[in-house]
């Protein structure tokens, strides 16, 4: 058991959750390759959002696109993502978590970080939350457990799927050491390759480089954070679901995807999701947003502020096209498109309600 | 070009047509000022002229022409030297054509301000031949604008409600503005009657300039607009000032003017401002900004009244109750505080009417006394009360 002073903090991924959700309630499926595509064109257009294990092994994973996931596994099953059904399987399996009372900090709909410091065998609790998770959901889950989130992530990455990965006290920095430096969070494409140029190439390295030197490539603060992520410090607290700020899908495409009408399918398919995870929270959302990264990895987020606070994926939709139109030029590839709701209120707050020429008629000049 | 002018009267110009110059446009020269010599009038003039593509605006400047010549040179920069000159000298203006450089004396001032030719300033829109002309006093039109311009939106993503409306019919014209919570109009006189009458949809922020720069007397201000409704041109005897038009069609507001109430409560505008800014004060920190507004009727001996309260969970509550004549039932809503100042603040009569329905219908608030203006402001829905 760890000191009193030290932190135990679980992060907790669902093993390719998308796919193994339809293995769940088609069973028929089950040890199939499984492409979860989004967009509704399975053959072509679209991009994995999830592929199953049997096809991780034939090598297709997600963000590939659809045309090169036939290639590689041309009898896989291909099937449209079904962001309410996830959204429900997740919202089971973050209710049997919260059920052991504890600080829960869901991150996404298949991760979640649990704060674990006030119990006696965080181990033995998490290995029994893998088993419970099976037995009821039939989902598998891959736990890290370590004395912070940053590490704790490292860890449920590291043996997958249904994998339990426990990191020591102090054990932190030796453990994310072998590991490739482009695994660490913060560390994009761009800086992994800027690291090469100055010889680092796992996380042990850059926790040994020169404070000067990363402070030199990413500027001051950005130079001390990656240190210290890289010696495996991290104090961030768990923030727990009544206190998230927003909800978001993200879609990275593999290859660079500019097809217009391809993005519009994706954005009602996501905001079909946010519609789902609003509505079983019971919050409204007043601002909608987008994320756009291009070719060249600059990404730029555009917010829009609704007159009237929704939960309809319709509204969310609508919003996030006029962004799109505002923002993105036709024809520009993009490896990144991510839909957010912010700005939460409860429905029975007060409402500030909307003149009716909405719907009337318009005078001609 | 060599030009002498007084000081005041060029302050004054360049502070004017500085409403035109925009402050962020990558264009270098639409950050200048066009000085240019005219002659065309009676004596001599200076033109000074600016732009930044939505609206522009020229004033001319009595002066004494030596030598004609023009060029453009940064607005802030010329405009900041010649405020600070002093007022009972005279400004020389000289410019050398080789350099283009501008050079203003003014008693033991002296300075040199590098331009742009003038022939790189776009043409500044030009309304002959128009297709329909108005004619209004301008302290009515400044007043006019300045009660309704405040309503309209500053969202982009529906241009037309950015706008002013403006219906020009017979003897009047009534300018309207609504973003998707309130609505504003009023209808003022023209001194003729139009020909025939016309709508224009006209920027709300342009207006507001011209609103500005109007004087608030009874000097004539010729309205004209181009036969493709592209631009409109407000003229006085010394300044032009013209501003493209807005698209589309505007929302037919008339229907949106609740035609009858259930409770009309007539109070001091004096006393229910002074209210309104004490609630707002608590409003604040609501979380929506909400001033709850009862009416009770007065019986016999009692006079009705209209009370105001506002409460922020976290900083405290307040309760104001003003006297006031009450038409109809007991009533209550609740409006976001802002509103209920805006409005306010344009009106000028001694007392108010707020004409009210049910908590979720439209509250309309007139001044009393006069029937050329009307305001709607759409209550707040407070689903816990």
């Amino acid at each position: 058991m760890a000191p009193p002073f030290e932190r135990s903090i679980a992060h907790l991924d669902l093993d390719a959750f998308y796919a193994t959700v339809e293995e769940v309630v088609n069973p028929a499926l089950k040890g199939q390759p499984i492409m979860v595509v989004m967009g509704e064109d399975l053959i072509s257009r679209g991009v994995v959002a999830t592929a199953s294990y049997a096809a991780r092994r034939l090598g297709v994973h997600s963000a590939m696109a659809v045309s090169q996931a036939r290639k590689l596994c041309p009898e896989g099953v291909y099937l449209p993502v079904r962001h309410a059904l996830y959204e429900d399987f997740s919202h089971e399996v973050m209710t049997l978590l919260a059920a052991e009372m504890v600080q829960l900090e869901q991150v996404s709909i298949d991760e979640a970080y649990l704060d674990l410091s006030d119990r006696a065998d965080p181990t033995k609790l998490m290995v029994e939350l893998q088993d419970r998770i099976v037995q009821k959901l039939g989902l598998s889950a891959s736990v890290g457990l370590a004395t912070n989130k940053l590490t704790a992530k490292m860890a449920s990455g590291y043996k997958k799927p249904a994998g339990l990965t426990v990191v020591l006290p102090g054990e932190e920095a030796a453990f994310l050491a072998p590991l490739a430096v482009g695994k660490l969070h913060g560390v994009g494409p761009k800086s992994v390759q800027r690291l090469e140029q100055h010889g680092i190439t796992t996380i042990g390295e850059l926790a040994e480089a020169e404070l000067s030197l990363l402070q030199e490539l990413f500027g001051p603060r950005l130079g001390i954070e990656l240190h210290q992520r890289a010696s495996g410090e991290d104090d961030r607290p768990i923030v727990t679901e009544r206190a998230a700020k927003s909800f978001s899908y993200e879609q990275t495409y593999f290859e660079p995807l500019s097809d217009r009408r391809e993005f519009w399918r994706q954005i009602r398919e996501m905001s079909a999701g946010l519609e789902a995870r609003l509505k079983s929270r019971g919050l409204l959302a007043r601002t909608v947003s987008i994320k756009l990264r291009f070719n060249d990895w600059r990404t730029i987020t555009r917010a829009q502020t609704l007159l009237v606070p929704t939960d309809q994926a319709v509204t969310i939709a609508e919003s996030a096209g006029e962004l799109m139109r505002q923002t993105w030029k036709r024809g520009t590839p993009l490896r990144l498109l991510g839909v957010r709701v912010s700005n939460f209120c409860e429905p029975d707050a007060p409402r500030q309600l909307l003149l009716p020429n909405h719907s009337l008629p318009e005078n001609k000049n | 070009m060599k030009v002498s002018c007084q000081q005041e009267l060029l302050g004054k110009g360049l502070s004017i047509v500085g409403r035109a110059v925009s402050t962020k446009n990558t264009l270098p020269v639409l950050n200048n000022i066009l000085i240019a010599t005219d002659n065309s009038g009676e004596g001599g003039r200076l033109k000074l002229a600016a732009t930044n593509l939505e609206i522009s605006i020229t004033v001319w400047v009595v002066a004494q022409i030596i030598e004609e010549g023009e060029i453009t040179v940064p607005a802030r920069l010329l405009t900041d030297f010649v405020s600070n000159l002093a007022s009972e000298n005279s400004v020389n203006i000289g410019l050398d054509e080789q350099t283009l450089t501008l050079n203003v004396r003014s008693g033991r001032s002296e300075a040199n301000i590098k331009g742009i030719a003038a022939e790189d300033f776009p043409a500044l829109p030009n309304v002959t031949n128009p297709a329909n002309s108005a004619v209004i006093e301008s302290g009515v039109l400044k007043e006019t604008v300045g009660q309704v311009s405040f309503a309209a939106s500053t969202d982009e993503t529906r241009p037309v409600l950015t706008g002013l409306f403006a219906n020009f019919s017979g003897d009047t014209v009534t300018m309207a503005a609504a973003d998707s919570f309130r609505l504003a109009v009023r209808t003022s006189p023209l001194t003729e009657e139009v020909s025939s009458s016309f709508n224009i949809l006209l920027p709300a922020r342009a207006m507001i300039e011209l609103a500005r720069i109007l004087v608030d007397d009874k000097s004539l201000v010729e309205i004209s607009v181009t036969g493709n409704k592209s631009q409109a041109l407000f003229k006085t005897d010394a300044i032009h000032f013209t501003s493209s038009l807005i698209e589309g069609n505007f929302p037919k507001y008339q229907d949106i003017i609740p035609k009858n109430y259930s409770t009309r409560t007539v109070v001091s505008t004096q006393e229910l401002v002074r209210a309104v800014k004490v609630a707002g004060y608590f409003a604040k920190d609501s979380g929506g900004n909400i001033i709850r507004v009862s009416v009770t009727p007065g019986e016999d001996l009692t006079p009705g009244s209209l009370t105001l309260s506002a409460n922020a969970a976290e900083v405290g509550d307040n309760r104001s109750d003003i006297d006031a004549t009450v038409d109809g039932a007991a009533a209550q809503i609740a409006f976001n505080a802002k509103y209920m100042s805006d409005v306010l603040g344009v009106l000028n009569t001694g007392q108010v009417a707020i004409e009210l329905q049910t908590p979720a219908n439209p509250g309309v608030i007139k001044p009393v006394g006069k029937d050329d203006y009307v305001h709607v402001i759409m209550p707040m829905h407070l689903a816990n009360r």
